[in-house]
């Protein structure tokens, strides 16, 4: 057997393992408490949203229509399960040079109860953090919406405060 | 006369000319002679027997005549027979002449004695009836011979005399006749006897001249001659001692050449068997190469399958490339749903806990399956990379082996020129080895001539004082020689 072929073995081995693990892991709460994170690109930053201040993940494939408005960073709107949404670019929001790439994904926040639409470059995946790792900010980052830090591996994520974010447009909205 | 000719051809005209003046002679004199044999011939056998044949007749007619008188005298019957047989004597013998006589006036006489006799034999018959009658008449016999018998005999013994006296003068002029063709035959010979002798003391004192002229000239030639070939003679005694010394040297350089000749052909009998084995192994190498040839062939067949195969095998991995696809979209979609399934376990707090889990799970297994496609993907891409790396590799080995091929047939090509080539060596070296031997054996024939010259040419420096001792003698012999053809030369020469 060829070194390759006893690779692709072990993985086998290794998923299943996995799979079977996840029937014999304990309920949520003997877990310990982690924070689910989205890992995105937004320019050429790499960042994270917590799933927690996001109301859901879509490509974005219908059409995004431009209309006047006196928020520059608005998109357009487009339809998302029969509800018009507007969809802002979230690289002009946090003021990061877009990246070339059109953005294929969108970010679902639900506002009171609306829901608005933050396009990104790349949806990279999802990410568990335990909750005693994520790292508190500086004042200056603050201003960016970037209030935490986690680690990826090797890289170090800024976390996005939706919360402030949408509260920003909002007030644009209202200006 | 020719000065080309040489003296025996003069000689020989000189003796042809005179034999032919004597032929010439000798046939008037035989000429001659054979005319007065005719003449005397003639007279002898015409004219004489003519004379001898008119006196039988003389003869016969007196007899008759006789024979006549007695039967009237006597009555007797015998003379009667005589009477008869001597007038048939005179018949034949009247005949004989008629044969033999040629002349006009002979001719003439005979008939006319013919004539007579008939007339004459008349009147005989009538004189013998009368004496047959029972009284004869004597006075009347008598009356009729005198008056008419006898001047009838008288005429014809007349004309009996005359032609004896013709034939008696044409026996005479015959006889003058033969002797005048002897005194002319005699005449003629003297003559010709006279003129070869001229004609051969004309050819024998021109002869003489010329003969003296040409070889006092040739003796001349014959003493400055002899003066060049003494002073010849001793160059060539000083010639022949540098031609023994370059001979000499000659035997040594040919010794040399021998060797040579003889490693020459040892290297060309070399040549020719490395040749032959070459030939062999050119031989053995274009059955290689045909062999190699056909290898090369096959394989390149088989690389046009290998590219095929590639070329399916790759369109095949795009195809793999494309259900990659598919399966990475499904699980691009499936981690959104995932992701969607846990926001909405999350907000559904407590109570989607467990929806949450299962959600989790799904997102993990949607993230292996997107590993795991981004393996495949990246596998295809390696196998994509590889099947063209491939295809590339088997195009340029199939154009190397095209390459190969063409080169192939050129090597094999090359390979029957240099057996061709080789034969041609190999013959070219035997063709040498045989000539070189050949060469040896002459120069060791010329080896031995040069020997040999050198041995003459020894002889010949001998030979040559000799040849000058003779050179002087032959100059005093021709200064005698020409002291015996032209005294008066003496002094000059």
């Amino acid at each position: 057997m060829s070194p390759a072929e006893n690779r692709l073995q072990t993985k086998v081995a290794e998923y299943k393992k996995v799979f079977d693990d996840s029937f014999a892991a304990p309920e949520q709460s003997e877990r310990m408490v982690v924070e689910q994170m989205l890992a995105i690109t937004v320019g050429s930053d790499r960042l994270a949203v917590a799933l927690r201040d996001i109301s859901g993940l879509t490509l974005a494939k219908g059409t995004i229509l431009p209309v006047p408005s006196r928020v520059p960073e608005l998109l357009g709107i487009t339809g998302i399960r029969g509800v018009v949404v507007p969809v802002f670019n979230l690289a002009a929001l946090l003021n990061i040079e877009p990246g070339a790439s059109q953005c294929r994904w969108l970010i679902l926040c639900r506002e009171r109860k609306a829901t608005i639409a933050l396009a990104v470059d790349l949806v990279e995946g999802h990410l568990e953090i335990p909750a005693d790792e994520l790292i508190a900010n500086g004042p200056a980052a603050t201003a960016n919406y970037i209030k935490q830090t986690v680690r990826d591996g090797e890289i170090l994520r800024g976390v996005i405060d939706l919360g402030s974010l949408v509260e920003k447009i909002r007030a644009k909205g209202r200006t | 006369m020719g000065r080309s000719w040489t003296f025996g051809r003069k000689l020989a005209l000189a003796f042809a000319l005179t034999a032919a003046f004597s032929i010439v002679m000798a046939a008037i004199a035989l000429y001659a002679l054979n005319r007065a044999v005719a003449s005397k011939d003639h007279v002898i056998s015409v004219n004489s027997q003519n004379l001898t044949d008119a006196a039988k007749l003389q003869a016969a007619a007196a007899r008759k005549a006789s024979a006549v008188r007695g039967y009237l005298l006597s009555g007797d019957e015998q003379f009667l027979a005589m009477e008869t047989t001597e007038h048939q004597e005179f018949l034949r013998t009247l005949a004989t002449l008629k044969e033999h006589v040629f002349t006009d006036k002979g001719k003439t006489l005979l008939a006319q004695i013919e004539r007579l006799d008939n007339e004459h034999q008349k009147l005989i018959e009538r004189a013998n009836k009368l004496r047959q009658e029972p009284s004869p008449s004597v006075e009347k016999m008598t009356q009729f011979m005198t008056h008419q018998a006898m001047p009838m005999r008288h005429e014809l013994d007349g004309s009996i005399d005359d032609f004896a006296s013709w034939e008696q003068k044409l026996l005479d002029d015959g006889r003058n006749e033969a002797s005048a063709a002897a005194s002319r035959a005699s005449t003629s010979i003297i003559v010709m006897t006279v003129l070869v002798i001229a004609f051969a003391s004309l050819i024998a004192a021109s002869l003489s001249k010329t003969l003296s002229r040409q070889i006092g000239s040739a003796v001349h030639e014959v003493q400055s001659s002899s003066a060049e070939l003494q002073t010849t003679a001793t160059q060539q005694a000083t010639g022949a001692k540098e031609q023994a010394t370059a001979l000499s040297e000659i035997t040594t350089t040919i010794s040399e050449l021998l060797a040579t000749s003889r490693q020459i052909a040892e290297s060309a009998k070399r040549v020719s068997q490395i040749s032959a084995e070459t030939g062999n192994a050119a031989a053995a190498g274009d059955k290689v190469m045909r062999s190699a040839h056909e290898s090369v062939f096959g394989i390149k067949k088989q690389v046009d399958l290998i590219v095929n195969h590639m070329l399916d095998l790759g369109r095949k991995s795009q195809q793999i490339g494309g259900i990659v696809d598919i399966i990475n979209e499904l699980t691009e979609q499936t981690n959104i749903l995932a992701i969607n399934a846990t926001i909405e376990a999350a907000g559904a707090g407590e109570n989607g806990r467990r929806f949450a889990v299962v959600a989790d799970e799904i997102r993990k297994l949607a993230d292996r399956v997107g590993g795991s496609t981004k393996d495949i993907r990246t596998l295809i891409d390696e196998i994509r990379a590889a099947v063209n790396s491939t295809v590339m590799a088997t195009e340029g080995g199939t154009k190397a082996v095209d390459a190969g091929t063409r080169e192939f047939s050129e090597v094999t090509s090359a390979l029957e020129q240099i057996n061709v080539l080789l034969s041609t060596t190999t013959d070219a070296a035997r063709e040498i080895e045989l000539s070189t031997k050949q060469q040896t054996t002459a120069v060791e024939q010329v080896k031995v001539a040069v020997s040999n010259v050198a041995q003459v040419s020894k002889e010949a420096e001998v030979s040559t004082v000799q040849a000058l001792k003779t050179a002087s003698q032959l100059a005093d012999l021709s200064r005698n020689l020409s002291l015996l053809i032209q005294p008066q030369l003496n002094g000059t020469h």
